[in-house]
């Protein structure tokens, strides 16, 4: 049966293409969370544990002169840090570039783990307007059960960071003992 | 992006659907159906037609426990809801978050089970328009309805909202592209303002984009006031915005016949968070003087708002609500999730209809490593890498809710588990 399909692997970034080596390690900039149609549509779709999640939310969107600075190309991976917490993220060029030295990164896993929690009896934590720095790196952006797994911990023995990291992938379907979801569910009724 | 041709085959056609997804909640969308099932819909944004076309492979269909190794398991209904209801029962200060994307009739089984047992009621709104809330409590809530922004307004001024992104038939349904009966043709009889430091794609579409600097709105805004009231500004450059520009737009928003402020979560989210709106609402009250102006909170779920006008009903608050002395208590930063989670208080989290692994931050999630997480939801997502107990939900969360009430109340009343917190009449 054909059904309609929302599914996008990437998001659609400006086809830009960063000419220049790099010429600092660490970038100084201002982070800014929020949603974008991508990652809504992806979150609400479901569709939490697939690659399309993790490159819709886990992307760090910025101006292409930093990206120049960095000596970094479209979907290629930074380390972003913040008071709170480190994370990897893609980066990509922003689609509302120019904002020097402002980073964008949207709302899901990945943000959570370097935004602030700071409420000042407001509610509402800070999530936008965060102090943080990017940084070029070599290691990989996790799916999102890897990264649940890797910050927080919750049904892992292992307390290392890195060892969590590194440890199996959890993929993208659901993970659990018992019945398999494709018996549960028939993609062609 | 790949094309798609459009499905043509299907039996027949739901109409004038609406859409559970953002505050827009559309009202005319088509379902196609074939064979029972909905196999497209018709008229939905991007983010509509994902909710409806959902993951099929993700969906929750079984109830499931996590066994001592912590792998979740397939259980049935009885042994996940007592599991459930035991968490509850044994706790201190439990928290029931979520509810935003539930049904009223749910909301009320869950205040009945909160108010038995003491809880935290809390909703989105803590996360998102917790401020707007206080900020409506503090200065005043200028409203006006969608119907009056499509057929009067000629000045519609969008602030920290991206709402070709979050809500995005907001301009082409309700706001900026519609014709109205006095804008008869729509998108020219109208201006379009977006105040946002980044260039947006609302901005995009706008006549005019004000790029103030990131937390430079409290300022901004404070500036407009002042030129409204016919204050001279000292200073050449406010929050990034030379005061040339400041006077032309005050005069513009002056000169409006019927004005509109949409504002979203880049006003809360900041650090002035309600103060922002407060001077935001108090800018519409001071153009008043000279024109009809109107604001309007972006809200994103479809029933967030809903929650929150069903508890102001209910107990006199519209979110954070605490029953753990047997009676409603809401105080700013003292029962509001967040605040709760990094103090490290809950004991029990039950998660309904909502998604706290993909939307609040690391330092308040840390603590639901340490409690049990119970999580009522329709798809597997960042909470159920969290959570103890998973209970598929959907249309019948009000059947478990009660489920769960009785259950609580049945382990409650065995004499062996007797609350472990009574409510002391003295702590006042
Ligand atoms: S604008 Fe909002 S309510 Fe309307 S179709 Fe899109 S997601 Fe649904």
């Amino acid at each position: 049966m054909h059904y309609a399909n929302t599914y996008l692997e990437k998001p659609v970034v400006p086809d830009v293409k960063i000419t220049g080596e790099g010429t600092t390690d660490v970038l100084k900039c201002m982070l800014n969370t929020g949603s974008d149609i991508y990652q809504g549509a992806c979150k609400k779709r479901g569709s939490t544990l697939k690659e399309e999640y993790k490159n819709a939310s886990g992307t760090c969107y910025m101006d292409p002169r930093d990206m120049a600075k960095l000596g970094v190309n479209n979907w290629d991976t930074v380390l972003v840090k913040t008071d709170f917490g480190e994370v990897v993220v893609n980066c990509a060029v922003s689609r509302d570039a120019p904002h020097e030295g402002t980073v964008f990164i949207c709302k899901g896993p990945w943000a959570n783990t370097i935004v602030s929690h700071d409420t000042y009896c407001c509610s509402d934590p800070t999530y936008k307007g965060i102090r943080c720095t990017v940084e070029k790196t070599d290691r990989k952006v996790l799916l999102m059960a890897d990264l649940m797994r890797w910050v927080y911990k919750k049904y892992v023995d292992e307390t290392d960071d890195d060892t969590v990291e590194n440890m199996d992938s959890l993929g993208e379907l659901p993970v659990y003992k018992g019945r398999k979801w494709e018996e549960l569910i028939d993609h062609d009724l | 992006m790949t094309y798609e041709p459009p499905v043509t085959d299907y039996d027949y056609i739901v109409e004038n659907c609406t859409c559970a997804f953002c505050g827009c909640n559309c009202d005319d969308l088509d379902y196609l159906v074939k064979n029972g099932h909905v196999v497209a819909v018709r008229h939905a944004c991007r983010l509509g037609a994902s909710k409806i076309m959902e993951d099929m492979d993700q969906r929750l269909i079984v109830p499931m426990i996590r066994d001592e190794n912590g792998e979740l398991m397939e259980v049935d209904w009885d042994t996940a809801l007592d599991k459930a209801a035991e968490y509850i029962a044994n706790s201190v200060r439990p928290v029931f978050y979520g509810w935003s994307e539930t049904s009223t009739e749910c909301m009320k089984e869950g205040v009945a089970l909160g108010e038995y047992i003491g809880a935290v009621l809390d909703n989105q709104a803590t996360i998102c328009h917790g401020p707007s809330l206080q900020a409506v409590q503090n200065a005043g809530y200028p409203i006006q309805t969608l119907g009056e922004v499509q057929n009067r307004a000629d000045v519609i001024a969008y602030s920290g909202s991206n709402a070709m992104n979050s809500h995005p038939r907001h301009m082409a349904r309700y706001a900026v592209f519609c014709r109205g009966y006095f804008r008869q043709r729509g998108r020219f009889d109208r201006t379009v303002i977006t105040m946002d430091p980044k260039f947006s794609d609302t901005a995009k579409c706008s006549d005019k984009w004000i790029g103030f600097e990131q937390n430079g709105d409290y300022g901004f805004y404070n500036a407009i006031r002042a030129v409204l009231r016919g204050k001279e500004l000292y200073q050449d450059v406010i929050s990034g915005i030379p005061k040339e520009d400041i006077y032309e737009l005050a005069e513009e928003m002056k000169n409006a016949e019927f004005g509109v402020l949409f504002f979203g979560l880049g006003l809360t989210h900041t650090l002035s968070k309600q103060r922002n709106i407060d001077i935001a609402i108090k800018m519409v009250q001071d153009l008043n003087r000279f024109s009809k102006w109107g604001l309007t909170p972006m809200r994103g779920h479809f029933n967030v708002n809903g929650f929150n006008i069903f508890m102001a009903f209910e107990c006199g608050f519209a979110f954070g609500v605490d029953y753990c002395r047997g009676y409603p208590r809401y105080m700013l930063g003292e029962t509001n999730t967040i605040d709760l989670l990094t103090r490290k208080e809950p004991d029990c989290f039950m998660v309904i209809a909502a998604d706290p692994g993909a939307h609040f931050p690391n330092g308040a999630n840390q603590h639901l490593a340490n409690i049990p997480v119970i999580q009522i939801d329709i798809h597997w997502g960042p909470s159920t890498e969290l959570a103890d107990v998973v209970l598929p939900g959907s249309f019948d969360d009000e059947w478990i809710v009660r489920e769960l009430k009785e259950r609580v109340m049945k382990l409650r009343e065995e004499p062996n588990v007797a609350p472990k917190y009574v409510p002391n009449p003295n702590a006042l």
